[in-house]
C-alpha cells in the first residue's frame, strides 16, 4: 500500500513562518484535497514536496521511507510529480515530445525515434481517452488539453504521487468533468493524489479527504463525505459564511442606459449587441473561449474593431485605442491581472495614477500633493492594505491588487466598469470584499460588466446576465430568473 | 498598408544612406585614382625615353588578389604597383576578394585561365595558404604575397613574402628620439619620462613597442629604468581616445616629470598622447613620435608649433617596390622563388621574408618626402 | 547600529558607493597621484561621455528597450562633424546638422520596432553595424582632421578649469533626473517598460514613448562623440565600442533592472563613476590591457553579486 506522510514539516522565509508543525499522511487510492486561503502555505508544501525547496526541519516519508529531496529532479525520480498553475510544457514542441521530455526514445543511430514516441504516447492519450493527437502542437491545442499533456507526463513518469495545484483556475466546465475523469482513472490505479483548490465545490465532486492549513498551520483532516462547505469555510477562515450573497448590500436603482453596443464584429466575436444601464451590474457567462474577454477587447479599443456602433450616453462614439475609451469612461480590469493589469516593479501609488496622469501633470509636470490626496483617499475609501503608498504592488495580497486596479478606474471617473474575472486567485475572505465594492459601485451608478466563470457569482451579482458562446451571445437572463441549468443550457448546448 | 509605407520609408532612407556613403567613397577613390594616374602619366612619359635604349621585353600580366579593395592600403598597392607595371611593359590585373577566401580561390583559378604570368597575394584567410600556393605552382605561376604571410600548418613559408617590419618600426622610432634628445642636450633623465604606448593583445602593437623599448634602452644605457613606461591602451577605446586615455593616465601617475618622450605605435594613437599632453600643458617640452604619418602630416600643415615631432613613414611604394623587384627577378630573370629575398631568409625556411620599415619624417620634410602621400 | 545597517539596507545605492569608496581608497592607496584633482578631472572627464550615453540607455532601458548603436553612432557623428566643418560649414550648424542626423537615425529605428515590430536587439545591432561601416566610408576610412577653433574647445576647453563636456554632463544629469523623475513622459517610461501590455490597456501610448526613448541615445551619443572628436581634434572613424558596453554595464551596475520597470537616473550616475574610476585607477597602476579586461569583468560580478546580498537579505 502506497502512502506519503509528512511529518512535522517546518518552513520560515525572513520574517514570515509559512509552515508550522505540519504532519499529515495520503493514502493510495484516495484524492487528498488541500485547501486553506491564500497565503495559508499549500503552495509553500507543494514546493517542498517537489523539491524545489527544502524545509527547515521536518521529513516526508514515502512508504516509510524517509526522503529530504535536494532539488526537483531528486522528487521526480522518487515518483512525485506536481502540476502547477503555471503549465510547464514547451508551447512549440509536440504533445508527444512534452511527454517524453526528459525520456525520448531512441533508435540505435542516436537519432529520435519518432515512430515509438508517437505511439507510445498515443497509447497514453487512449489510456485517458482524449480527442488529442500525439503530433499536435502543444500552443496550438486548448488550456485543458496543455493540462492534460501535463499529467499525461507525470503518468509516463509511473509517478505515485501526483499533486495538483489550482488545476481548475481557468477551465470551463465542461472541461473540469474531463479533468475529474482522469483524476479518478489515477485514483483507480492506486496513485496518491493532493488536490491543492479554492474552490470547495469541486473538492465535494473530487475528493475522499480534506486537509484544511490556515496561516502555516494544519487545522483539520476530515472525511469529504462527513463535512460540509460551511464547515471548511469556518475551518478555513473562522466564520460562517452562511448564504454569501445574501448578505450582502445590493443596489436597487437602475437608471438610464450608459453604453450600448450594437453588432460590434471583431476576428474573435461576431454580432454583438447589449445595453447596460447605470447602476446595473451585467454579468457574462460562458465557457472559457467563448469570447467574452474578446468582446470587452474590442469595445475597449485593445483589439481592432471591425465593425460596429458604440454608443455611450446615447451618443455614439469611436474608440480607437484603449486610451480613447478611457477618456469616454471606460475602464478595464483584465482578465490575466499579473500580465496585463498591474505593473509588477511599480508602487501602489504609480499603479492607480496611470489612469490620470494628464490630470495630475502641470505643462508635463507631476503635481506630487495632488497624486498623492487623490489616491490616499481612494486606498482609504476601498480599504486597500498596503504598507505604504510606495510599497510595490506585487508585494500586496491578489485581492489587494485587485482593489488597487479597481482604485485606477475609480480615480480616472470612469462610468462604465468592465471587470474580466475579477476573484480569480483571490481567497474567500477577499473575495466577499471584492463583492461587496462592486455592489457599492453600482450604488453610485456606475455600470458594471462583471465577465466570471464562476456561476454562483455571476447569479450572485447580476442583474442581467448575457450568455456567450462560440463569440456569439446566446441568451439574456434576468438576475432573479437565472439558475446555474440555464446558463450552462446556453453556454454550452448548440 | 501603413505597414507598407513605413517598410518603404526605411528601405528608402537606408538605401539613401548607403548611397550618400558610397558616393562619398566614390569620390575620394576617384580623386585619388586621377591623381595617380597623372604621376603614371608623368613617370611613363619620362619612361618612355629611357625604354627605347632597352630592348623591348615580352609583355606581362601580373594578378593582384586583393583581401578587399575598400581598403586605403589595397587601392595604393594596386596603383603603385600599376606604375611599376608601366615601367617594365606589363599591366595589372586586379580581383577584390572583398573577405571571402572562396571567392579568392576562385578568382585564382579565373587568372590562371586569363593566362597572368603571375600574382600578388593580399590573403583572405592565411589557411588558405597552401592551397593558393599548390594551384600557383601547377600552372606555373610566380607568386609573392604581402601583409599577411602566406605560410603552412607549420609555420613555414609556402612563397616569397613581403610585409611592415613593426619591430623594425619601433626601432627606427627610438632611434629618432635617442638622437633627439642628444640633439637638445638633455641629458638629466631625472625629470624625463618615456611612453611607450602599447596594446599587448594586438600582436602588430606589440611588436612596435618591443622595438621601440629593446632599441631606446640600448642607446640610452643611463636613462633611469622607473621613467621608461610601457602604458598599455584599453582596446575597447579606439583610435585616438585609447592613446590618449592611456597617455593621460601615466602622466597623472608621475606629476614629477616635466619631459615627456612618447611613442605611439599607430599615428591616431599618438595623437591622442598629444592631445593629452596639451591638455596638462606639457606640451611644450614634449615629443611626441609615432608611427604611419597620415595624421601626423594633417597635423603638420597647421601653423603651430606641436610636440608631434616626427612619424614613421611607410607607404604602398616601400612595399610595392620590393613585390615588384620580386616579381622580375622571377619572371624576367628566371630566378628560382626561393632565391628571391635571400637576404632576408630565415634559419629552417625555403622562402625569403623581405620587409620594410619605412622612414622617419619631421615638420620640416615631410611633403618632400612623402610627395603625394603627403595630400 | 542596527538601524544604520538596516538604512544601508534599504537604499538601493549604498553599497554602490561603498564600493566605489573602496576602490577609490585602494588605488590611492597604491598611487598617491590617484586622487589628485588632475585625475578626478580625467576621470570625470571619460564618465561625461560615457555617462551622456549611459543616461540614454538609463531610459531604454527602464522603457524595457536596448540600443546597441551608440558607438557606432558617436564615430560616425565625430566623422560626420569633422566633414561638415572643413567643407566650411559654422559649427553651431553642425552641431544642429549632427543631432538632427542623430534623431533621424532614431527615428528610423522607433519605426523599425514600432511598425515592423522587430527586436530592438536586433534592429540596433544592424544599425551599429550600417553606420560602423557608413563612418569609414564617408571620411574614406581615415581620421579627418579638425581646425576648427571653437569646435575643438567645445571638446577640449573649460570653464574655470572643468572641462566643458562635464558642465554639459552635469546639465545633461540634472535635466533627465527632472524628466525622469518629476514628468509625465519619465513616468510613463517606467510604466511601459514595468508592464507594456497593462499600460497600454490603461491608456497609455506605448508606440510614441518608445519612439520618444529611440530619439535619446542616438543624440547623446552624437554629443558624446563631437566632444570627442573635438578633444582628439579629429574624426575617428573606428567604433567607439567601449561606450556602448561602458553604458550598458554602467546602468545594470546602478542598479537599472535589465527588462524594464526600475531603475534610477543617480544610480546610473553611480554605476558610470564606479566603472570610469576603477578603469582609471588600473590605466593608473599600468595594468597591461587584458588585466583590465579581466578586472572589469570581476568588478562587475562583484557590484552585481553586492547588490543581490543586499535585496536577498531585505527580504
Amino acid at each position: 500500500m502506497q502512502y506519503i506522510e509528512f511529518k512535522n514539516i517546518n518552513k520560515t522565509y525572513v520574517s514570515i513562518r509559512a509552515l508550522k508543525n505540519i504532519s499529515f499522511t495520503a493514502r493510495a487510492g484516495e484524492v487528498c484535497a488541500l485547501v486553506g486561503e491564500n497565503g495559508a502555505g499549500k503552495s509553500t508544501l507543494l514546493k517542498i514536496l517537489s523539491g524545489d525547496i527544502q524545509p527547515d526541519s521536518g521529513s516526508i516519508f514515502i512508504d516509510g521511507k524517509e526522503k529530504h529531496f535536494k532539488s526537483p529532479q531528486e522528487a521526480i525520480t522518487s515518483g512525485i510529480s506536481v502540476i502547477y498553475q503555471e503549465r510547464q510544457i514547451v508551447p512549440f514542441l509536440t504533445v508527444a515530445e512534452n511527454v517524453f521530455m526528459e525520456e525520448l526514445p531512441i533508435k540505435k543511430n542516436q537519432l529520435i525515434d519518432f515512430n515509438k514516441l508517437n505511439k507510445c504516447t498515443q497509447k497514453i492519450i487512449d489510456d485517458f481517452n482524449l480527442p488529442i493527437d500525439p503530433t499536435d502542437r502543444v500552443n496550438d491545442i486548448s488550456v485543458a488539453y496543455q493540462q492534460m499533456v501535463e499529467i499525461m507526463k507525470a503518468y509516463r513518469r509511473n509517478s505515485q504521487i501526483i499533486a495538483f495545484d489550482e488545476p481548475t483556475s481557468s477551465l470551463s466546465d465542461s472541461e473540469i468533468d474531463m479533468l475529474f475523469k482522469v483524476i479518478r482513472k489515477l485514483k483507480e490505479e492506486g496513485k496518491v493524489i493532493i488536490y491543492v483548490s479554492h474552490r470547495l465545490k469541486e473538492i465535494f465532486q473530487i475528493s475522499e479527504t480534506v486537509v484544511v492549513l490556515k496561516d502555516g498551520v494544519y487545522i483539520a483532516k476530515v472525511e469529504t463525505t462527513k463535512t460540509s462547505e460551511q464547515e471548511l469555510i469556518r475551518y478555513m477562515i473562522g466564520r460562517d459564511l452562511g448564504d454569501v450573497f445574501k448578505s450582502l448590500r445590493r443596489n436597487k436603482n437602475i437608471g438610464d442606459v450608459i453604453l450600448e453596443v450594437k453588432g460590434v464584429n471583431s476576428d474573435r466575436v461576431s454580432d454583438i449587441s447589449f445595453k447596460i444601464h447605470e447602476g446595473e451590474i451585467l454579468g457574462f457567462a460562458g465557457l472559457v473561449g467563448a469570447g467574452r474577454t474578446e468582446t470587452m477587447r474590442a469595445i475597449f479599443g485593445a483589439d481592432i474593431l471591425n465593425s460596429g456602433e458604440i454608443w455611450i450616453n446615447n451618443k455614439h462614439v469611436r474608440i480607437k485605442d484603449p486610451s480613447s475609451a478611457i477618456v469616454e469612461g471606460l475602464g478595464l480590469c483584465p482578465e490575466d491581472r499579473s500580465s496585463e493589469g498591474v505593473i509588477k516593479s511599480r508602487s501602489v501609488k504609480e499603479n492607480i495614477s496611470i489612469s490620470i496622469l494628464k490630470k495630475i501633470c502641470r505643462q508635463g509636470f507631476i503635481d506630487f500633493k495632488r497624486e498623492e490626496n487623490i489616491i490616499k483617499n481612494e486606498v482609504n475609501n476601498l480599504g486597500i492594505k498596503t504598507p505604504s503608498l510606495q510599497t510595490e504592488i506585487i508585494e500586496l495580497s491578489g485581492g489587494n491588487q485587485q482593489k488597487v486596479l479597481l482604485a485606477r478606474w475609480l480615480v480616472s471617473n470612469a462610468k462604465i466598469l468592465i471587470l474580466d474575472e475579477p476573484t480569480r486567485g483571490i481567497d474567500v475572505g477577499a473575495k466577499v470584499e471584492i463583492y461587496q465594492l462592486i455592489l457599492d459601485l453600482a450604488s453610485k451608478g456606475l455600470g458594471i460588466i462583471f465577465i466570471s466563470s464562476e456561476l454562483s457569482e455571476i447569479i450572485g451579482l447580476s442583474d442581467n446576465i448575457v450568455v456567450m458562446r462560440e463569440g456569439r451571445i446566446t441568451g439574456f437572463l434576468k438576475g432573479e430568473e437565472a439558475t446555474e441549468e440555464k446558463i450552462l443550457t446556453l453556454a454550452m448546448l448548440k | 498598408m501603413k505597414k507598407l509605407l513605413v517598410s518603404i520609408t526605411i528601405i528608402a532612407c537606408l538605401v539613401f544612406l548607403t548611397l550618400t556613403g558610397v558616393g562619398c567613397k566614390e569620390e575620394t577613390a576617384a580623386e585619388e585614382e586621377t591623381t595617380v594616374e597623372e604621376t603614371t602619366e608623368e613617370e611613363a612619359e619620362e619612361e618612355e625615353a629611357a625604354e627605347e635604349e632597352t630592348v623591348v621585353e615580352e609583355e606581362l600580366t601580373i594578378g593582384l588578389l586583393s583581401m578587399i579593395m575598400s581598403i586605403v592600403w589595397e587601392q595604393d598597392m594596386e596603383a603603385e604597383l600599376k606604375a611599376f607595371a608601366s615601367e617594365s611593359n606589363a599591366t595589372i590585373l586586379t580581383m577584390d576578394a572583398n573577405m571571402d577566401p572562396a571567392l579568392q580561390l576562385q578568382q585564382l583559378d579565373n587568372m590562371i585561365g586569363q593566362e597572368v604570368d603571375g600574382v600578388v597575394v593580399f590573403i583572405a584567410d592565411q589557411e588558405m595558404s597552401k592551397a593558393i600556393a599548390n594551384k600557383c605552382e601547377e600552372a606555373d605561376l610566380a607568386l609573392i604575397a604581402e601583409s599577411i604571410r602566406m605560410i603552412d600548418e607549420n609555420g613555414k613559408l609556402v612563397c616569397p613574402n613581403v610585409e611592415l617590419d613593426g619591430y623594425g618600426m619601433g626601432v627606427i622610432c627610438a632611434e629618432w628620439i635617442a638622437q633627439y634628445l642628444e640633439d637638445n642636450d638633455i641629458t638629466d633623465y631625472e625629470t624625463v619620462g618615456f611612453i611607450d604606448l602599447d596594446q599587448a593583445d594586438v600582436t602588430n602593437i606589440w611588436d612596435r613597442a618591443n622595438g621601440v623599448e629593446d632599441t631606446f634602452k640600448e642607446l640610452v644605457p643611463d636613462f633611469p629604468e622607473e621613467n621608461f613606461i610601457r602604458s598599455p591602451m584599453d582596446r575597447e577605446k579606439a583610435g585616438a581616445l585609447a592613446g590618449f586615455d592611456a597617455a593621460m593616465a601615466t602622466i597623472t601617475a608621475h606629476p614629477e616629470i616635466d619631459t615627456w618622450l612618447v611613442t605611439g605605435p599607430n599615428d591616431d594613437q599618438g595623437g591622442g598622447a598629444v592631445r593629452a599632453l596639451e591638455q596638462v600643458g606639457l606640451d611644450e617640452n614634449a615629443c611626441v613620435v609615432s608611427m604611419g604619418a597620415e595624421s601626423a602630416r594633417d597635423e603638420w600643415k597647421k601653423e603651430e608649433d606641436t610636440c608631434w615631432k616626427a612619424a614613421s613613414f611607410f607607404s604602398a611604394y616601400d612595399c610595392a617596390n620590393l613585390v615588384w623587384e620580386g616579381m622580375m627577378q622571377i619572371l624576367r630573370e628566371g630566378k628560382d622563388p626561393k632565391d628571391v629575398y635571400s637576404e632576408f631568409k630565415e634559419e629552417g625556411q625555403d622562402y625569403g621574408l623581405a620587409t620594410f620599415t619605412g622612414q622617419m619624417v619631421t615638420k620640416a620634410d615631410f611633403r618632400e618626402i612623402m610627395g603625394k602621400y603627403a595630400e | 547600529m542596527k538601524k544604520i545597517i538596516k538604512k544601508i539596507q534599504k537604499n538601493e545605492q549604498v553599497s554602490l558607493i561603498i564600493i566605489l569608496i573602496a576602490i577609490v581608497c585602494v588605488f590611492t592607496a597604491i598611487q598617491p597621484n590617484y586622487f589628485s584633482v588632475r585625475n578626478l578631472i580625467n576621470i570625470l572627464f571619460s564618465a561625461s561621455i560615457v555617462g551622456m550615453v549611459a543616461f540614454g540607455e538609463t531610459f531604454l532601458i527602464i522603457g524595457g528597450q536596448i540600443d546597441l548603436s551608440p558607438g557606432a553612432v558617436a564615430a560616425f557623428s565625430g566623422v560626420l562633424a569633422a566633414i561638415l566643418l572643413n567643407a566650411g560649414v559654422p559649427m553651431i550648424l553642425t552641431i544642429f546638422i549632427v543631432i538632427a542626423m542623430a534623431m533621424l537615425i532614431g527615428y528610423l529605428i522607433s519605426l523599425m520596432i514600432n511598425f515592423l515590430k522587430m527586436e530592438p536587439f536586433i534592429v540596433t545591432l544592424a544599425i551599429m553595424s550600417v553606420f560602423t561601416g557608413l563612418a569609414f566610408i564617408i571620411g574614406g576610412g581615415r581620421s579627418i582632421p579638425i581646425t576648427n577653433k571653437s569646435f575643438i574647445y567645445f571638446g577640449a576647453g573649460d570653464i574655470f578649469g572643468i572641462p566643458i563636456s562635464i558642465v554639459i554632463f552635469a546639465v545633461i544629469f540634472v535635466i533627465f533626473h527632472i524628466i525622469l523623475t518629476r514628468t509625465r513622459f519619465g513616468r510613463t517610461v517606467y510604466m511601459v517598460g514595468g508592464n507594456e501590455a497593462a499600460s497600454r490597456l490603461a491608456g497609455i501610448n506605448p508606440k510614441k514613448i518608445k519612439t520618444m526613448l529611440y530619439l535619446i541615445t542616438p543624440v547623446m551619443a552624437s554629443i558624446g562623440g563631437m566632444i570627442l572628436a573635438g578633444r582628439m581634434n579629429s574624426g575617428q572613424p573606428t567604433a567607439q565600442s567601449h561606450l556602448m558596453f561602458g553604458a550598458l554595464t554602467a546602468a545594470i551596475v546602478g542598479g537599472v533592472r535589465f527588462g524594464g520597470g526600475k531603475g534610477t537616473l543617480y544610480g546610473c550616475l553611480i554605476g558610470v563613476l564606479l566603472l570610469e574610476s576603477f578603469k582609471n585607477g588600473i590605466a593608473v597602476l599600468n595594468v597591461q590591457t587584458f588585466w583590465q579586461n579581466v578586472a572589469s569583468g570581476v568588478l562587475l560580478i562583484v557590484a552585481l553579486s553586492a547588490d543581490y546580498a543586499r535585496t536577498a537579505r531585505n527580504k
